[in-house]
């Protein structure tokens, strides 16, 4: 083990400077106001969290957790997402208040990353709790939409999946319930290759094959994926369709269709994602910078039946993609403010005066600052001159 | 403009044949010492990076596709879609030792290798524990020199493994190229990565 150099901080982890910093409160600030908007309430909940409880229901895999005993002896984990923290909350404190419950959040999460060290990701997002219909689905996917749009005008898509269809379209062709993990596991791994290949190997009719590689290219509108509802006629696979026509009809009315694409191969992990699930990207971001879903099953694990959807955002991602000028520390000025000992009650007035205008004033003692510190400045007033 | 990462060396020259079957390219990419190719005619750009590093370009989005062996995938991959086996630079991943009894029992089997993910991964899955020693080329040094029991390596001929008396034990994995596509880049753009599916679907044919 090397031992810490002085200027090293534990690998994984940033400082964040004042512009930077300034930028990320800004667009923070604007997507909370949209969120407000809609009846979101923002909350907090503790860093530190049980791993016997949030750890162990979060869908964040436990060797991706940091772990630490408390004072007391217990385990704890510093929380790996709001979701599982939230729905806690929404089981207890909250559990006398009715459903639908609508709450945001900011701030950060930690996981394990290995040898990349302690990944520190600055989330912002939200949950509607309560609300089971497809409704809230595309309530969550609106929202998801209209984050991004006030942050960046670069093209993005929001790729849309349903977490039954798979497991249904193997229910359908009799395919035997052993190759769904892998087949699944393919998927959520985008290994089109290994998936396609399994598939050649099972023993089902060819036109089965045929469905099971084909749902790998269905991606588009409602119009596109039509295309999958005559292949069975149970009034399971009818439903599923039902369910994704619905939706695309209030994504209609909220006139966001263009930036959605639904996407029958889209998978989530299938033990906690339990309908919709959405992953968006953006031109400039190489992989998703806001993921969300429906997991209706996570608030029982805290004794309150209710189903959930949210999606969240990685602000830090986020900056990579804004289009916007880095954040005006002064808007209105910043003015130096130099004055020798006798002078500081004057000094003091008119610092007070200008900062009620609006101006950011720093005072100095005369001979204290370098005229590099002062190029700092817009203006500068001695009160010897 | 797309952007596509493809190995040099060996891959380099089936590669292009497939290319060009495929209709993609109209002439080959040389490899020179200039890393970047422009062939604005058809509006690629062509990247020559190490094997083991296309992957990371595909995953960072510095390259929309990569051309790239399942074997640097088995060690290095995940982040990109793996859309389809280009049926070239076909080899397999194997465990090869000199012949006979190379470890005596109780003794905890020394492993050479290039590739130490797979090989851990490997042994792991098959209930053994072994002592991985990651090497960066000529692995088969290893068991001559007495460094190792076994090694983990790509064999396709046989002919190194032969000239150096060398035995294949078991094959780990059947490794062939696979196209990797950006994952923003798959959805953003997915009507240019299915053409360019297509043309190379066709040109696997031929």
């Amino acid at each position: 083990m090397l031992v810490p150099l002085n200027f090293e901080k534990p690998t994984g982890t940033r400082d964040v400077l004042p512009e930077k910093l300034l930028l990320i409160r800004q667009i923070s600030a604007e997507i909370i106001e949209l969120l407000a908007k809609w009846g979101y309430e923002e909350i907090e909940t503790p860093l530190v969290e049980y791993h016997q409880t949030v750890g162990l229901f979060s869908k964040i895999q436990d060797d991706r957790l940091i772990k630490f005993l408390d004072p007391l002896g217990k385990n704890v984990i510093l929380r790996p997402d709001f979701t599982t923290p939230i729905a806690r909350l929404a089981a207890s404190i909250y559990k006398d208040i009715d459903f639908p419950i609508r709450l945001m959040y900011q701030g950060k999460v930690y996981r394990n990353s290995g040898s990349k060290g302690i990944a520190e990701v600055n989330q912002i997002g939200m949950e509607l709790i309560g609300l089971a219909s497809l409704e809230g689905d595309a309530e969550v996917i609106t929202l998801a939409i209209q984050t991004i749009l006030k942050c960046t005008n670069k093209n993005f898509k929001v790729a849309v999946g349903h977490t039954k269809f798979l497991k249904l379209l193997l229910k359908e062709i009799g395919c035997d319930p052993s190759w769904q993990d892998q087949l699944f596991q393919y998927l959520l791994d985008n290994d089109y290759v290994g998936y396609k290949n399994l598939v050649n190997t099972l023993e089902i009719d060819e036109s089965y094959k045929e469905y099971l590689v084909k749902i790998l290219k269905i991606r588009g509108s409602f119009a596109t994926v039509i295309e999958a509802e005559n292949w069975f006629d149970s009034p399971e696979w009818r439903d599923i369709f039902q369910e994704l026509s619905q939706l695309w009809s209030i994504l209609t009315q909220y006139q966001v269709t263009d930036y959605v694409s639904l996407d029958l191969s889209l998978v989530g992990r299938q033990y906690y994602y339990t309908g919709m699930i959405y992953h968006v990207y953006c031109e400039g971001h190489p992989y998703p910078i806001c993921s969300g879903g429906r997991y209706d099953n996570l608030l029982e694990n805290f004794g309150r039946d209710g189903t959930a959807t949210g999606f969240a955002v990685n602000v830090d991602d986020l900056l990579g993609v804004v289009i916007k000028e880095n954040g005006q520390n002064y808007p209105e000025g910043k003015t130096l403010l130099v004055y020798s000992p006798d002078q500081r009650q004057e000094a003091i007035r008119q610092a007070d005066l200008l900062r009620a205008q609006g101006r950011v004033v720093v005072m100095a003692q005369e001979g204290t600052v370098t005229e590099k510190f002062q190029s700092d400045f817009d203006q500068i007033i001695d009160l010897d001159n | 403009m797309l952007t596509i990462a493809v190995p040099k060396g060996r891959i380099l020259e089936e590669a292009n044949i497939l290319l060009r079957q495929s209709g993609i390219i109209n002439k080959e990419v040389q490899e020179t010492r200039k890393l970047i190719l422009e062939d604005v005619d058809d509006g690629i750009r062509f990247i020559l990076a190490k094997p083991q590093d296309v992957p990371t370009y595909v995953r960072y989005g510095v390259a929309d596709v990569g051309i790239v062996g399942k074997d640097v995938l088995l060690e290095e991959g995940e982040g990109f879609y793996e859309l389809m086996d280009l049926g070239i630079g076909l080899c397999r991943l194997s465990i090869c030792s000199k012949p006979g009894k190379t470890c005596q029992r109780g003794e905890l089997p020394r492993v050479a290798t290039k590739y130490p993910k797979v090989t851990a991964n490997y042994f792991r899955e098959k209930g053994e524990q072994v002592e991985i020693i990651k090497l960066n080329g000529s692995v088969e040094l290893a068991p001559l020199l007495g460094l190792s029991h076994y090694i983990v390596d790509i064999v396709s001929t046989g002919q190194t493994l032969e000239e150096n008396g060398l035995v294949e034990l078991e094959v780990i994995a059947h490794v062939s190229c696979r196209l990797i596509v950006n994952q923003t880049m798959f959805h953003l753009k997915n009507s240019v990565i299915e053409e360019l599916v297509s043309k190379l679907e066709a040109g696997i044919q031929i």
